[in-house]
């Protein structure tokens, strides 16, 4: 497959899909008044990761293995690696 | 086509928000506990004073940045008749007590822990500083203690309301 | 009379105070004590020790797999400065120190050092136009034995139906150059590399005990792309030629992740997925677990798993047919080969006051490809 035949399924598939979960989670429009976040305010939720935890372990996982990216983080380059 | 114009649609919609309690304009008549165990009626508690209400709960960082301010308000225009409240809400009696054992308040704390007067209240938003008249009617909203919400404090306490 | 004098004098002082003036507007808000300050500062010290046999290192036979033995130190720092209170910067600055050769075939080649060091630098800001739009940059710098890296990035973010749901998107440049080493030492001038990415994010709160979040990345690769000091066997097992990949290279990636937090045992879980597809035709899949569990109200211990499968690029090999082009893309890394690998984890954290924790975790890496590591992690820090 192309490049270019490549991005568009995949990239279609992602958003329809990404719509498909959106739209079934918020099928009643869920809203989490901003006073009822105490629990996503938690250190164990994602709002609280440690910043340089999370550096070390992509760093780590981008250098030994193929795949990257899609956490926010450019993908590819910044080492002298295959990545 | 269609269908991504009619999923856009709703998107919107939804992303828009749903309805709202249309916020309170007097302090609603209920009866709270101080964090100190007491019952008591807020409205009692207030007669007779200009009232700055901080809603806040422990868990939420811009609270902590405006709880310093509050004491310094509280020091400097207490002997003027201004009454500061701290009203935490949706947290029990001992994450609240666990929290004033380690940081000191001055001003009287009240729980609101099933969210029935920031519901009654309307406010959704932490933290949110209320300023309240003497007779119960709430004349100012904000999310901090800001020059504007001073000014008028002491406008109402100038004016002897 | 004395007395009388002194109790006036005391009266006068009691009264002066009482009608002393309030503090200022600026005293009660603060405005005197703003200005840019340090709000964040953490440290974490990371160890790898690693063990595998590779066979794009010619630290073993020549037709066989060389040794990947390395211990990595990674001292890391993140300084979080708020400029004001729609203004943040973050700077991390991370440094490795790679000793034990085997690791880096340069060091095989050369015996330049057994201990290569590597240091960069970190910037990312935050602008926060509304209450609901925000900007952010990234600069980051990078510099190790031989080679240099210098990125660039931007991205916007909104905040939707009540900060309930956030869109974002980014891209970042990145551009490499470093010293053409040659498996055999021979050092051929400079070469470069460029990779442009882009990100699509979405977060969702379901619940008020229940985070969604899903991305898409898209990267494009240019330039060369080889490690060039690396090789592969040819076959016969007398000799060896250079690793060799295409020019460019479209990398795609899409994560979904969910965290749910059960508020009467104390317990968070968190699961996330992640697929993986390249121009190279590697593909792979990655599914990580972790649960969070309160011991004690300051004292929190995580346990994690992680599996990862990834298919191998097409063009691996560990005995290259003789009559191989050499112009045709080549490579024996055990990075790129087909694997499975797996991971366990455990951490114990402890929130020492207000926003501070201490932590220690480990976790252990293997791949069935012979490639296996521990990680120690220390960490301190977090909101001041």
């Amino acid at each position: 497959m192309e490049p270019h035949e490549l991005l568009g399924g995949v990239l279609r598939k992602f958003v329809f899909g990404l719509l498909l979960v959106w739209l079934s989670a918020s099928s009643a429009c869920a809203m989490v008044p901003q006073n009822r976040r105490q629990y996503l305010a938690d250190p164990t939720m994602p709002a609280q990761d440690d910043g340089l935890e999370r550096r070390a372990a992509r760093k780590f996982h981008t250098s030994r293995e193929g795949a990257a990216g899609a956490d926010g983080k450019p993908a590819g380059g910044g080492c002298s690696c295959g990545n | 086509m269609r269908s991504l114009v009619s999923i856009a649609m709703c998107l919107v919609a939804c992303a828009s928000g749903g309805a709202s309690v249309p916020p309170a304009k007097t302090l609603p008549s209920v009866e709270l506990t101080r964090s100190d165990g007491r019952a008591e009626s807020l409205q009692v508690a207030l007669a007779g004073a200009v009232t700055v209400i901080d809603l806040w709960a422990t868990w939420c960082t811009a609270c902590e940045q405006e709880r310093p301010k509050l004491e310094r308000l509280s020091a400097a225009y207490g002997a003027q008749g201004l009454r500061v409240i701290g009203l935490n809400v949706g947290e029990s009696a001992s994450v609240v007590n666990a929290y004033l054992g380690e940081n000191r308040v001055s001003y009287p704390v009240y729980l609101d822990p099933e969210f029935r007067l920031a519901d009654a209240l309307g406010e959704k938003r932490l933290p949110t500083i209320l300023v309240v008249e003497p007779n119960g009617r709430i004349v100012h909203r904000s999310p901090s203690l800001n020059a504007e919400t001073l000014a008028l404090i002491k406008s109402k306490l100038s004016l002897g309301q | 009379m004395r007395a009388a004098r002194l109790l006036a004098s005391g009266c006068f002082w009691i009264a002066a105070v009482a009608h002393a003036e309030p503090a200022s507007d600026a005293a009660i808000l603060g405005q005197n004590k703003q200005g840019v300050r340090v709000d964040e500062f953490r440290l974490r010290m990371t160890t790898f020790y690693q063990e595998g046999r590779g066979y794009q290192s010619q630290a073993g036979t020549v037709a066989g797999p060389g040794s990947e033995r390395a211990l990595i130190v990674q001292p890391m720092m993140l300084v979080g400065i708020r400029q004001s209170s729609r203004i943040h910067h973050e700077v991390v600055i991370p440094i490795d120190i790679v000793s034990a050769a085997s690791v880096n075939a340069l060091d095989v080649i050369s015996h330049a050092s057994a201990v290569n060091e590597a240091i960069g630098v970190e910037l990312t800001s935050r602008f926060d136009l509304t209450d609901v739009d925000r900007l952010t940059s990234n600069l980051t710098w990078h510099e190790e034995e031989p080679f240099g890296s210098g990125s660039f990035g931007l991205g916007y973010s909104r905040a939707m139906a009540d900060d309930n749901a956030t869109l974002g998107i980014s891209t970042q440049a990145t551009f490499d150059r470093f010293d053409y080493l040659q498996p055999n030492g021979d050092r051929y001038g400079r070469r470069n590399r460029t990779a442009l990415n882009g990100n699509l994010s979405f977060l969702q709160l379901l619940s008020p005990t229940t985070v969604f979040d899903a991305s898409y990345g898209l990267t494009y690769q240019q330039g060369t792309l080889e490690t060039s000091y690396n090789s592969v066997p040819m076959e016969g097992g007398t000799s060896r030629s250079k690793e060799l990949f295409p020019h460019s290279r479209t990398r795609h990636a899409v994560q979904a992740r969910v965290a749910q937090h059960l508020p009467q045992s104390h317990t968070t879980l968190r699961a996330a997925y992640r697929y993986y597809t390249d121009s190279f035709q590697l593909s792979a899949h990655t599914a990580e677990f972790e649960l969070h569990q309160y011991l004690f109200p300051r004292l929190l211990a995580r346990g994690s798993f992680r599996y990862y499968t990834q298919t191998g690029v097409d063009f691996f090999s560990t005995a290259l047919p003789l009559q191989t082009s050499p112009f045709q893309p080549r490579t024996a890394d055990s990075d790129l080969a087909e694997f499975h690998a797996r991971e366990y984890g455990l951490k114990l954290l402890w929130l020492v006051r207000g926003q501070s924790s201490l932590d220690i975790s480990w976790f252990h890496y293997s791949r069935d490809n012979g490639f296996d590591a521990n990680v120690i992690s220390f960490g301190y820090g977090g909101g001041l």
